[in-house]
């Protein structure tokens, strides 16, 4: 049995969280910057820092952009194999509506808002190594099983983390600055344990594919 | 089996958490007494944190008083009035450490109302320990009100107010304008008013004022024993916590019915200079404030717009040179905002000044959808002293 879609929609989705690290680590540099370094960057009295500012920014901004469409794209790729990357779709796009409210709004909606993109964040990586595993389980692939649960375990346990900080970030506004980086590393954290997983879900498939 | 046991946790969890994202909306949109109190707190939180150089706190004596957008305007401090109707002793002294926890000011000011009554009857009304409690987000703070003070069968109701407030959906029609106001509110991410609300009405009483009277009066009367204790606790806090305090007293229309808390103002004016704070008895000074009993004023208790305007004047010089309050630069966005808050402020002084100069009342000018709509046809210039 192969998956050739899965395989190539699962590569889209791996690519995805690459950019998606790339956005985090350059979200997570900005801040350390902008609140540990320099808290008084303008355009007057530091054009250049401005600049390099509003470039990360910027970048963090494009790469999540490209990273969102490339997970639409590869989920609804690999969907057509494994019904359970259909959720996926959804819940990426909660997560997207979520950031885009979170933009423009404060107070109470604001913090429902990025519960929601906590929440949803942590859905499209347990369905999407659910979807990994049950290829895995398709193909009699052990290893990848028990990996997998390991692995969607640590994923639980660490955006659920990151979903108790946001509660306290929402009670006790004076820590927010630093619970935020916290925040952006156990997130980071999280991605990376979910890429490497992903990374091996392509490889299995790849190896199918080539014929080995 | 795993991937079964794994989505039904997912399912359930999911229904859940939809349960939990429900109840929070409709409790803090649809099912809440959403009022002016509940837009002034919100309001606060949504400050971003230590961008305050003074914070407000009392009774409606203070967010009828002082306008911090001419207070900016003029003198160029930021403020925010943590203020709700007849707010008890506890609700100031909360107030007070919530402003230190999320803003930790240059200053904190007390306007004395909540200690001044003849007996502590307000401290017990559930009515306005609810108007201010309810709104105040959860915080070791509120919980420390909540296990001192409230009854165990009545404390969750103050950590999910939509036990309380469930039954509220039936006067829904009638709430719509404050249920937008405070959507709107926050969606925008900072208010307009900064919590100064008014009436626009000129007061014509038929008692006669002790306005002129009272310049002299320096005679004193014990204030009630609890609310003492805890003014005390809150000095105490205060020195602990090196929060610099200062005391004042609205201005008011007194009348020989209310002219025991005239002398009661004194008396706590003397315990808190005792204790190395200030208090200003602007109640006794209205007449050289230049308040005019006879077109300053939409109540005895309350100045309307005109009042206020002078009072904001005399109260922001006073906290600036004779306080000393050392003010903060604002960034660019914040500078912007509060350009806002001039323009609204002066905006709906004008809206009140019309009505009034045409014979006519309004209630609760204020930081609402209705209000704020109608302040757009008035300019935001600045309103210059006559």
């Amino acid at each position: 049995m192969k998956y050739p879609k899965a395989y190539s929609g699962i590569k889209k989705v791996f690519a995805s969280e690459i950019l998606n690290i790339i956005s985090t680590v350059i979200v997570f540099l900005t801040s350390v910057f902008s609140v540990y370094v320099r808290d008084d960057v303008t355009f007057e009295n530091d054009p250049a820092g401005f600049f390099a500012l509003l470039g990360l920014t910027g970048g963090s901004v494009l790469f999540a952009l490209i990273a969102f469409i490339l997970q639409l794209v590869g989920f609804n790729q690999a969907r057509k194999e494994e019904r359970l990357f259909k959720k996926c779709i959804y819940f990426v796009i909660i997560c997207a509506v979520c950031t885009v409210a979170m933009m423009f709004t404060g107070g109470m909606f604001n913090k429902i808002c990025a519960g929601i993109d906590e929440v949803s964040t942590l859905l499209v990586n347990v369905y999407l190594i659910m979807g990994i595993y049950t290829l895995a389980e398709n193909l009699e692939n052990p290893s990848m099983q028990k990996r997998g649960k390991v692995v969607l375990l640590i994923v639980t346990i660490l955006f659920g983390s990151a979903l108790a900080l946001q509660i306290v970030m929402a009670f006790m506004p004076e820590f927010a600055e630093n619970l935020n980086v916290v925040n952006a590393i156990i997130e980071f954290v999280g991605y990376i344990i979910c890429l490497v997983y992903v990374g091996m879900g392509v490889r299995m498939l790849s190896k199918l594919k080539h014929g080995r | 089996m795993f991937q079964q046991k794994v989505k039904r946790t997912v399912k359930v969890s999911i229904f859940l958490l939809t349960v939990m994202v429900a109840c929070l909306v409709l409790q803090h949109y649809l099912l809440r007494n959403t009022d002016h109190n509940s837009l002034r707190v919100d309001g606060f939180y949504q400050e971003q944190r230590d961008s305050l150089d003074v914070v407000f706190i009392g009774a409606s004596d203070i967010y009828t008083s002082f306008m911090p957008g001419r207070a900016y305007e003029q003198y160029g401090f930021t403020s925010y009035l943590l203020a709700s109707e007849s707010i008890t002793s506890d609700g100031v002294k909360t107030a007070v450490k919530e402003a230190v926890r999320t803003q930790h000011p240059g200053m904190i000011v007390v306007e004395a109302n909540a200690f001044l009554y003849g007996d502590n009857d307000n401290d017990s009304n559930q009515a306005h320990i609810h108007k201010f409690f309810d709104n105040l987000p959860l915080s070791a703070n509120k919980l420390d009100f909540i296990t001192k003070n409230v009854p165990v069968d009545e404390r969750w109701e103050y950590v999910f107010p939509l036990i309380k407030y469930h039954s509220l959906w039936a006067e829904l029609p009638e709430r719509v304008n404050m249920m937008a106001s405070n959507f709107t509110l926050d969606v925008r991410g900072y208010n307009y008013l900064k919590g100064f609300r008014t009436t626009a009405k000129v007061f014509k009483s038929d008692k006669p004022s002790y306005n002129n009277k009272i310049v002299d009066e320096h005679g004193q009367l014990d204030l009630d024993s609890k609310l003492q204790e805890q003014l005390m606790d809150l000095l105490d806090y205060c020195k602990q916590n090196n929060v610099n305090i200062v005391f004042v007293r609205a201005p008011h229309f007194v009348t020989d019915e209310t002219y025991d808390r005239v002398k009661r103002s004194n008396k706590m004016a003397s315990i808190v200079n005792e204790q190395g704070f200030s208090y200003y008895t602007f109640e006794n000074d209205a007449v050289n404030i230049g308040i005019d009993e006879k077109r300053d004023f939409y109540n005895e208790d309350h100045m309307n717009v005109y009042g206020a305007l002078k009072f904001t004047d005399y109260l922001a010089e006073k906290i600036l040179y004779r306080e000393e309050l050392k003010v903060d630069k604002l960034t660019e966005e914040q500078q912007e905002n509060w350009n806002q808050v001039v323009t609204s402020t002066n905006q709906l002084y004008r809206y009140c000044d019309d009505i009034m100069t045409n014979g006519k009342e309004t209630t609760g000018a204020q930081e609402d959808f209705m209000t704020l709509t109608a302040l757009d046809k008035y300019s935001g210039a600045t309103i210059e002293t006559k």
